[in-house]
């Protein structure tokens, strides 16, 4: 199978996204200033009412740049947003993509790691800035094993992430609107992944049976990587539910994009 | 080239009653329909010929299109365009085909035209060598090489039909299904599109079909039409066939003096319809073999400076066929 064609696509997918200026520079970061901001409030109250120096294993200096990575965690994770799927449903583009010799998730796929890869840009830049303006907290060794087993877990959860919205996204061949369905899969991605707590505040039970599901790979796990707090049991034992889970969604798409294309009409032509 | 037998095509449809009511109790009890889009449809079109697809909206004409280029399965019958079954979407299938939809961009709206042909070429894997090629005989043929490096959504519409024609072309299909070519655009452009396309299958000998409501589409570029209403072929042959068995009448055209003797509204009603007329002109709608004694009327009594007697409007034509196919 020849993929050039792919080559030229993240090439333009990434010219597409560097021609949206605002939102690289302005519009993003301000969204991870707020969150950062609003994070900053609650916590710092929080160890002040305990009197605490340290919470579940985090300063609140370590706290802060987890609050930090979450939010670009979300943004390389979530890559492309998809929901331009179930539109290409919707509006009868996918025939576009039914035509072409190519394949229509491969094709989305590269949008979305191109995308990822400029949100990975943001990253490695505010990453710096954070550690040049407040250094990297003491209990935290970030070190090139830690970042390369990071990277890995990131990219493998993105792909997982793909798969899984990719199907949320197929049932628009079924749905009148697949909207709602993605706003709760982003909530429940944001809750029990760790975007909005580090999972290691929910009740150990909790947390172990959560490591079954695909969420927490998406930010807690990678964010923990990063930190160097993964031992290399977690890392293989979270890198073989992540393979587990990419096996089974990818299939589950297979068959519903199987049963979807039986009942595309192509409306919007 | 295309080959199809019975093919039928059912879709299942939402029905909803109007009003809030409705919409509540459809949240529970949905009620579907079954709309027949192709009922039994029989086809075969050759290498290098040219078939108009005709129909009313909703006719059938479109489903069948997208059934042939392997975007939507067919509820039953067989299909197959160049030995291979379009549904199952075989790359060298995909690879020597093209569809060209006249209401919808299949371009990347935020890349200019060149960018666009460029991934098109990597799609396709089409050699450089033939890919410059034709891309420069295509941009010369449409005359639009100066609008290669805008942004396509910035094109007028006529541009942008043209860069949707290119698209499609770069890999030299041998089988080219055309939704609506020239829908929307000015008769200049419209003409420019058909010129090209007689123009490609002169060089290229692709089996093509075409669906336009435009009749001159269809005339200008079609030796055969099919006619579709309500899910069946109801005419499967020749152009000019169809004027001779089912144009039941001829239009005859006079420019007169305006000192005649006889007024246009004295045309005995007996010989034809008059379809237009003023102090110096006449038209007339009149059946095939009255149209000597019409012809000669008009020149005896009529101060007649020049006439001309020519088949009624195609389209006319076809709408009554539609209208019988119907009744």
């Amino acid at each position: 199978m020849n993929l050039s064609w792919a080559s030229t696509v993240f090439s333009s997918e990434i010219k597409k996204m560097l021609s949206y200026r605002v939102d690289f520079w302005l519009q993003f970061p301000a969204l991870v200033l707020i969150q950062i901001f609003l994070a900053y409030f609650l916590w710092d109250s929080i160890f002040e009412s305990r009197g605490a120096s340290e919470l579940g294993g985090y300063s609140f200096h370590g706290l802060m740049l987890y609050y930090l990575m979450a939010p670009l965690m979300d943004r390389i994770l979530r890559g492309v947003e998809l929901r331009f799927m179930s539109f290409d449903i919707y509006e009868g583009t996918l025939s576009r993509y039914l035509i072409y010799p190519v394949s229509f998730f491969l094709y989305k796929y590269i949008q979305h790691a191109a995308q990822s890869f400029i949100s990975f840009l943001q990253f490695a830049v505010m990453l710096s800035l954070f550690a040049v303006i407040f250094h990297v907290p003491e209990e935290i060794s970030l070190t090139l094993t830690s970042f390369l087993t990071g990277m890995m877990i990131l990219v493998s959860a993105s792909l997982m992430y793909f798969i899984l919205a990719s199907i949320f996204e197929c049932i628009a061949f079924w749905a009148d609107n697949v909207w709602s369905l993605m706003v709760m899969l982003r909530l429940t991605i944001f809750f029990l992944g760790g975007g909005m707590i580090p999972l290691n505040f929910f009740p150990d039970w909790s947390l172990e049976v959560l490591l079954y599901t695909p969420f927490p790979y998406m930010t807690y796990f990678p964010i923990r990587a990063f930190f160097g707090y993964l031992s290399v049991q977690e890392f293989y034992a979270g890198m073989t539910v992540i393979g587990s889970w990419i096996l089974i969604l990818s299939l589950s798409l297979r068959l519903i994009w199987k049963r979807g294309l039986l009942v595309y009409s192509g409306v919007g032509m | 080239m295309i080959k199809v037998k019975n093919l039928k095509k059912t879709y299942r449809v939402h029905k909803k009653n109007p009003g809030m009511i409705g919409s509540v109790r459809s949240l529970f009890f949905r009620k579907w329909t079954e709309k027949h889009a192709l009922k039994g449809v029989s086809l075969q079109v050759d290498e290098g010929e040219i078939v108009g697809l005709v129909g009313a909206n909703g006719a059938g004409k479109t489903t069948l299109v997208k059934i042939l280029a392997g975007i939507i399965h067919p509820s039953d019958g067989e299909a197959e365009v160049l030995g291979f079954t379009p549904f199952s979407r075989h790359t060298d299938f995909q690879k020597q085909i093209a569809l060209i939809m006249g209401q919808k961009a299949q371009l990347w709206w935020d890349l200019p035209a060149s960018d666009s042909f460029l991934l098109l070429r990597e799609i396709y894997q089409t050699p450089k060598k033939d890919f410059q090629e034709r891309l420069d005989y295509l941009i010369e043929t449409l005359a639009v090489r100066d609008q290669m490096n805008i942004q396509i959504r910035r094109l007028s519409l006529g541009e942008r039909m043209k860069m949707e024609l290119i698209a499609a072309l770069l890999h030299a299909p041998k089988v080219v299904f055309l939704d609506e070519p020239t829908i929307g655009l000015d008769l200049m452009a419209q003409k420019a599109i058909r010129d090209f396309i007689l123009e490609y299958r002169k060089i290229h000998n692709p089996a093509m079909i075409i669906t336009s409501h435009y009749m001159e589409d269809i005339e200008r570029l079609c030796e055969r039409i099919v006619i579709i209403s309500e899910g069946d072929i109801i005419y499967d042959g020749s152009f000019r066939k169809i004027i001779m068995e089912y144009a039941t009448h001829k239009v005859i055209t006079a420019r007169l003096d305006k000192n005649g003797a006889m007024k246009p509204s004295e045309f005995p009603p007996s010989l034809g319809e008059i379809i237009a007329s003023d102090d110096d002109f006449i038209r007339a709608k009149v059946e095939r073999n009255k149209v000597p004694e019409a012809a000669s009327l008009i020149l005896q009594k009529l101060p007649v400076i020049d006439l001309s007697i020519e088949e009624e409007e195609i389209s006319n034509v076809i709408e009554s066929i539609l209208r019988k196919g119907m009744e």
